[in-house]
């Protein structure tokens, strides 16, 4: 009697317990759901240039400090290259012996004998050409030298800052070596890092966010730009990079600086 | 399904322990868990279905790369582009290459000149062929420089797909077999298993259909498995083998590298 009076009970309380838990689990996800996605970020600049030599050699001369704002065409780097100003100064050389030498192929004159008589003529036309064509022999011989000079040359690509120097005057630059670090640092955006699939399904390009700095104490409205199609492997989870730009820039945001991010309230 | 038989486990377990014990509410979280654990048993016997974890890959993916070393002038795509197969994706400094090209033009004409100049001179046979041989190995050498600079200014799509990554921007340097850009043909994907273990392998076969459940969608889709992989890697110290599946109907909102449950169908 005792035994099924329970059985009723516990069956009732159970069947109850499974009901309310299921009532309440679903809203509370749903709640989560319409709240925003939250993720933490770093701030990174819009642009980053890694530049390094096609050619090794080494640094002469490094032109700018780290934090200098550098223009378009700013000679950054300059490599010590003796041998390749030689080679430029020798082509210049040997262009100007093709020039004047075509022009005397131009006055040179033959002896030719003809029924007895002796007429000087011009030299045969095929001979002039090829003075003419030795001419641009040259010429392209130069480009190339110049274009191998200018490699010892590193130039700042686009406006920017000097956010970091990685070689100093009498070090050797390997080909491809990354020698100096060119940012947009009046520009910083924010890439989430923990940002988890199941939560990449309800951000949309275009959806606004709201960028909380930790450093300062500030949240600055933003707006997501790109969504990553690729996935990262994050200690074990499945993350995707999301990427917001600032609808207003602050002065005191330094790259690197870590933000926690509420996309699409 | 699953869920009816779970609730039912779960009542007749209380309702027999009720009797026996007072302590009920602590019994319930244990069975739960019990039972949420048996269907992902992989050595239990051949009776049961194989799962494995997996993840969501392009069809068609390409990792992108310079055969040489050179200079980036221009970087005409961006992450999340759609190109088509044979668009320039990046452009390399092609003076150098240029003037090569220049020069070799220049010594071509000269070599012309000189035959043009001995057949007008009626000049002996020997010496003619002597030009003339000389005329085809500068013309090989200037084929080998337009050559030169086809191959090494340009980085070109193989393929119609997504742009998925861009390593490089403009002015920064390449070096051979550096992947600058990652394209993936992102209008069908499928999945590729991590850990299915050699033991469960044998089981599986081409055509076979499977349960595919993706976590980040919170759905489940089916698909048929296109192929099994020949050679193993290893996972941690197991041997798994990738089984490769096919989607039956595509789903949307997919993304490169999301994971994803399969089990396989007996």
């Amino acid at each position: 009697m005792c035994d099924s009076m329970n059985k009723t009970l516990r069956f009732i309380l159970t069947f109850g317990l499974v009901t309310a838990l299921t009532v309440f689990a679903a809203p509370a996800r749903f709640a989560s759901a319409q709240g925003g996605v939250t993720a933490s970020a770093v701030f990174v600049p819009a642009q980053i240039s890694e530049l390094g030599f096609v050619a090794s050699g080494l640094v002469k001369e490094v032109l700018v400090r780290e934090g200098d704002s550098v223009k378009a065409g700013d000679v950054l780097i300059v490599l010590d290259a003796p041998d390749l100003q030689f080679a430029v100064t020798a082509a210049e050389a040997a262009l100007r012996v093709a020039q004047s030498n075509a022009e005397l192929q131009r006055y040179g004159r033959v002896k030719e004998r003809r029924n007895g008589k002796v007429f000087w003529t011009q030299l045969p036309k095929e001979v002039i050409e090829i003075a003419d064509i030795k001419v641009m022999q040259a010429q392209a011989a130069l480009e190339i030298e110049q274009a191998n000079l200018a490699e010892a040359t590193l130039l700042t690509p686009s406006d920017g800052t000097v956010a970091s120097i990685h070689i100093a005057p009498g070090e050797f630059a390997q080909p491809h070596q990354v020698v100096i670090t060119l940012a947009s640092l009046d520009r910083l955006q924010i890439e989430t890092i923990d940002l988890s699939e199941r939560d990449i399904t309800s951000v949309q390009v275009g959806d606004s966010a709201d960028v909380y700095v930790e450093a300062l104490d500030e949240t600055i409205p933003a707006q997501v730009i790109a969504i990553s199609p690729i996935a990262d492997v994050v200690g074990g989870d499945v993350v995707f990079k999301v990427t917001i730009a600032l609808d207003e820039q602050l002065d005191d945001l330094l790259w690197g600086m870590t933000a926690e991010v509420v996309i699409g309230e | 399904m699953k869920n009816v038989t779970l609730i039912i486990a779960t009542i007749t377990a209380l309702a027999l322990s009720a009797c026996a014990s007072t302590a009920a509410p602590t019994a319930i979280p244990t069975i739960i868990l019990d039972n949420s654990n048996t269907p992902s048993n992989d050595q239990s016997g051949s009776g049961n279905s194989i799962s494995a974890s997996a993840i969501i890959v392009p069809i068609s993916e390409a990792r992108l790369s310079f055969t040489s070393v050179g200079r980036v002038t221009v970087v005409n795509v961006e992450v999340g582009d759609n190109v088509k197969a044979g668009d320039i994706l990046v452009e390399l400094d092609t003076t150098l290459l240029e003037a090569k090209v220049k020069e070799a033009e220049a010594n071509l004409e000269a070599a012309q000149a000189q035959v043009r100049f001995l057949k007008r001179l009626k000049t002996d046979q020997v010496h003619l062929e002597k030009a003339d041989a000389e005329v085809e190995r500068i013309q090989a050498l200037l084929d080998s420089a337009n050559a030169m600079l086809a191959a090494q200014s340009t980085l070109i799509a193989p393929f119609d797909g997504t742009v998925v990554n861009v390593d490089i921007a403009p002015a920064e340097t390449v070096a051979p077999g550096q992947i600058v850009i990652v394209l993936g043909d992102l209008s069908s994907f499928q999945i590729e298993t991590t850990d299915l273990s050699e033991r469960d392998v044998t089981k599986i076969q081409k055509e076979q259909s499977a349960t595919i459940f993706i976590e980040a969608l919170n759905s489940e889709f089916t698909g048929t498995v296109a192929d099994v992989s020949l050679v193993s890697s290893t996972l941690g110290g197991d041997v798994v083998y990738t089984v490769t599946l096919d989607f039956d109907q595509q789903p949307d909102g997919l993304r490169w590298g999301m994971s994803a449950d399969v089990r396989f169908d007996e």
